[in-house]
């Protein structure tokens, strides 16, 4: 079963390195735990079939309730599992931490995420491009992608990569992943947001140096401009939604999206107010 | 005049929400013109509907919960189908407007309507029976924690043909639940709904905690108490604590949706965040409050089909209480994905894990009970082992997702479905069911019969995993919760194994129905008089079956763990030599129902944004508390003529012997 999930796409076959540690400590976990699942199954099948009561042989002692050493044994034994699972929660809970930046891996490249009702937008701020529904990054990079939400809350998810984390309005959060190797994974929500929600998904691209230079190229030349106006009529909502690159991208977007929810009364640059595009119902 | 109460709130053209409704109306008339016909009105208000016996009320809680739960699983059927059919090419049938009601709501009816009743159904059945009491605590407050539950019920069902129910998930996290993003009524219904049921389950804790603490019969200390009643006093610790969360949660929605405050709102200083704390603030206990009642339905029923003491008493009821306070200081685990560092994400992940210590030793008690005895294989000892078999790997499950990071790729996803179905299915429903056999007896007087009872075990558990299973791999293979469609087809053979599954799982669900019609058909064959069918081991089997309204005309003297085990074994009287005295018992009242009813007015208007009709409603509750309080009259006594003959108890011969 396991070689059968590991070779097909999921979160068992990681193509980078948060997905890799993730799916060892899966199963590291799953062996650890096996050590009182395997014995708790095969003494339940065991002793029921012994102790049925067509078995004359079997022992009977109907007051004895009560053994020191095997209660002493059902505390200590879980709880040298779980100090041990506690370890290794502690540990990874703080290396794998998604806002931390991945070891060793230079500087990262920066990309902005906002979650649409229902779509994804990527901005490329040092590049002026954005796109929707469609990421690219240079394989072996490591990005520190940068979340937030412009409608109810998401969650931005590349299975094959690792980690997900929360799109919240008004906050940023963010997750640090890597390819480990050009390919295409697929991304999407992981957290219900509404009708359009099955079909909020987005292809990561990881891409070679030069590969990565021709993608930017290409949305510059066939992106349109993203002011403000334009990704407001974006943002309102739709499903199903094609790829689309911008350039120009207006400076700060990102920052202005955040900051509409930010404060109390938060508005943006156009003085949109945050409910203005609610969904019609 | 009816706030946004219009005809258009009926979705006539929707073949398949009319179709489900018409069938609903068409239920309740044939079983309406049932009554008439048999004249039975009277019997039914007087004897069932005003009652404030705790085992009236709870065959009650148990018939209402049946029924939601085959409404809830109807909403599986649905949402599997469509799964297996949307994949690829395939859009199923279920547009998504109508496929988000449908799991919100199959969420919403299985937690709060079908598994907390059920549960509660049977804590009021057996706990005054196990600890020789003659009724709750409050039996008039019981009626209207029922009724109040029942004002949930109608609403939830109401919101199937008038209007629409949430669209937002179980949970209904904002600010998608808020009114920008869920401007139809179906958030209110949600709302209210809760609000008021919750009311009720709060109020069942508080009774059940005081008839715990205070009801027990003499000799009968904390530590001699059957271990079905220790959870039961621990789970209703949790309902006291933890409802009272949800209560003011789901009014803090209100308030942003019907004032337009912004406590969970995007923006104006909102955070929806604080909404997701608060909810598995409760949340969390609320998985406890639904797995507790069924770890202690098995510890009961493993002992008595070992015909053994249970094994490691006081460590089973460490464990529980273990249980009980850490299941209040892991609510994060939630949501690790929302952000928090390594730090908080950690704690919260070791506190989770640490409740898998007092879980499994429970596990090993159970087994250690079996362990030298002498083990009878009823339907309701199949379930516990089923239970146990299957239960750990949900317990696995949990504790691979109560690593932050593992969290951070099957978080939302069919691994996490999967994970909670494991336990709900595997502990609460599998206990719910072995219970409900278990004391089946001693409310009707008759054995459920073997057979069938054993066909549907094998069914559920078989149905078990092959829905779930590929629901373990499909959450390694990056699918999440609450799609209605999938575009990978190489999934396609699991999402049909997970149907196939439900399909097996509803043979099991209609051999339950029949067990339950052939059993009642045939009840001469599975007639119980001596009120003790399985050879039990605590009180509620030293009294007839079914058992008189004031339960005990003497009250027992408990000596010991296993009272009335010991009183077989040891020869002595099953009931204490002594006088018996007039019983205090209290009348049946139409109260509650009225409570119930005007609180469904008000519910259903304050969805509906028709204030009038909302004052009426509160303005009658509280009317008819003023008519119940002024009521000198809510007591009647028993003479003790009446309670002769009733004494039947046990006869000591019958200690070990096999039904």
């Amino acid at each position: 079963m396991l070689l059968l999930v590991g070779c097909s796409g999921g979160v068992l076959d990681p193509h980078g390195p948060v997905g890799s540690e993730e799916r060892s400590l899966i199963l590291t976990a799953a062996a650890l735990m096996l050590v009182v699942v395997v014995p708790v199954v095969v003494l339940a099948i065991a002793f029921a079939v012994r102790y049925r009561a067509s078995n004359p042989r079997a022992a009977y002692r109907p007051d004895w309730s009560h053994s020191r050493a095997l209660e002493l044994g059902v505390w200590v034994v879980p709880c040298l599992i779980v100090g041990a699972l506690g370890y290794l929660t502690w540990t990874r809970s703080h290396s794998l931490d998604p806002f931390r930046p991945l070891p060793g891996g230079g500087t990262p490249l920066s990309i902005q995420v906002v979650s649409l009702d229902w779509k994804w937008l990527f901005i490329y701020p040092g590049e002026q491009v954005a796109s929707v529904n469609e990421v690219a990054f240079p394989a072996g990079t490591p990005v520190d992608f940068s979340v937030t939400a412009d409608t109810v809350m998401n969650s931005f998810f590349i299975p094959q990569l690792g980690s997900q984390i929360y799109s919240m309005a008004g906050m940023r959060t963010h997750v640090h992943l890597s390819a480990s190797q050009p390919g295409r994974y697929e991304g999407f929500s992981a957290n219900f947001s509404g009708d359009g929600f099955s079909r909020m998904r987005f292809e990561a691209l990881a891409l070679s140096p030069a590969g990565y230079r021709a993608w930017l190229a290409a949305a510059r030349q066939r992106g349109r401009p993203l002011d403000w106006q334009a990704y407001r009529d974006l943002a309102a909502p739709s499903q199903d939604v094609p790829v689309q690159y911008f350039h120009p991208v207006r400076g700060g977007l990102f920052d202005a999206v955040v900051s509409r929810y930010a404060s109390t009364g938060g508005r943006g640059p156009a003085g949109a107010r945050p409910q203005e595009h609610a969904r019609a119902g | 005049m009816l706030g946004k109460l219009g005809l258009s709130a009926i979705p006539f053209r929707d073949p398949i929400i009319m179709g489900a409704f018409g069938f609903m109306i068409a239920c309740v008339l044939a079983l309406g013109a049932l009554v008439t016909y048999r004249h039975r009105w009277g019997w039914l208000w007087s004897e069932w509907l005003t009652s404030v016996d705790h085992k009236r009320i709870g065959v009650m809680y148990i018939v209402v919960a049946i029924v939601m739960g085959l409404r809830g699983f109807a909403d599986v059927v649905m949402m599997r189908s469509q799964l297996a059919m949307a994949n690829g090419a395939g859009q199923g049938y279920l547009p998504p407007e109508h496929y988000d009601q449908i799991f919100s709501a199959h969420g919403v009816i299985m937690i709060f309507f079908m598994a907390m009743p059920f549960l509660i159904g049977l804590i009021n059945i057996a706990v005054p029976l196990q600890i020789g009491a003659r009724d709750v605590a409050f039996p008039f407050l019981n009626s209207v924690s029922f009724w109040l539950f029942m004002v949930g019920v109608v609403l939830v069902n109401l919101s199937l043909a008038v209007g629409e129910f949430a669209r937002t998930g179980w949970a209904a996290y904002p600010p998608l639940s808020e009114l920008p993003y869920s401007p139809g009524v179906g958030v209110d219904y949600y709302i209210w709904s809760l609000e008021l049921a919750g009311i009720g389950t709060l109020l069942t804790g508080i009774n059940f905690l005081v008839t715990i603490l205070a009801l027990r019969a003499p000799g009968m200390t904390l530590m001699r108490m059957p271990v079905f009643t220790w959870t039961a006093l621990c789970t209703m610790i949790l309902v006291i604590a933890a409802f009272p969360i949800l209560t003011v949660v789901l009014g803090l929605l209100a308030l942003d949706r019907y004032l337009g405050m912004h406590f969970f709102t995007n923006g104006g200083g909102g955070n929806m965040m604080l909404y997701v704390n608060l909810f598995w603030a409760w949340g969390h206990p609320e998985v406890y409050i639904l797995v507790l009642p069924a770890f202690g339905i098995f510890s009961e029923i493993v002992a008595t089909f070992s015909g053994k003491r249970l094994f490691g008493y006081t460590s089973m009821i460490w464990a529980t209480v273990a249980i009980t306070v850490l299941s209040f200081v892991v609510w994060l685990h939630h949501f690790f994905t929302m952000g928090a560092g390594g730090d908080v994400n950690a704690v919260f992940g070791i506190t989770t894990m640490i409740i898998a210590v007092p879980t499994g030793v429970k596990i090993f008690n159970w087994l250690f009970t079996i362990f030298r005895g002498r083990l009878r294989f009823t339907t309701p000892m199949l379930w516990t082992l089923g239970f146990i078999v299957t239960f750990v790997f949900g317990g696995m499950s949990g504790v691979m997702l109560a690593n932050p990071p593992a969290d951070f790729v099957l978080h939302n996803s069919q691994f996490l479905i999967a994970h909670f179905h494991n336990t709900i299915i595997g502990g609460t429903v599998f206990g719910a069911i072995a219970g409900f056999t278990y004391w089946f007896p001693k409310i009707a007087g008759f054995r459920l019969n073997e057979r069938l009872g054993k066909s549907a075990f094998f069914c559920w558990f078989v149905g078990f995993y092959l829905t779930f299973v590929p629901l373990y791999i499909l959450g390694f293979l990056g699918m999440t919760r609450r799609v209605n469609y999938t575009g990978n087809p190489a999934w396609r053979p699991l999402l049909l194994l997970a149907a196939a599954g439900v399909a097996v799982t509803a043979a099991g669900v209609v051999l339950l129905l029949v067990q339950l019609v052939v059993s009642v058909l045939q009840r001469s064959a599975g007639r119980d008089r001596s009120g003790d069918p399985w050879d039990g081991r605590t009180l509620e089997w030293s009294v007839p079956s079914p058992p008189p309204a004031w339960n005990f005309s003497r009250i027992p003297v408990v000596t010991g763990r296993d009272a009335f085990w010991e009183m077989k074994r040891g020869g002595t009287a099953p009931l204490p030599a002594g006088t018996r005295e007039p019983i205090h018992a209290m009348r049946n009242t139409g109260a509650g129902v009225f409570i119930g009813a005007f609180s469904l007015v008000a519910g259903f208007a304050m969805t509906w944004h028709i204030w009038w009709l909302a004052v009426v409603g509160v303005a009658g509750v509280i009317a008819t508390l003023v008519v119940r309080a002024a009521d000198d009259a809510t007591e009647y006594e028993i003479p003790v003529e009446a309670l002769a003959g009733e004494d039947t108890g046990p006869s000591p011969t019958r200690a070990g012997t096999s039904p």
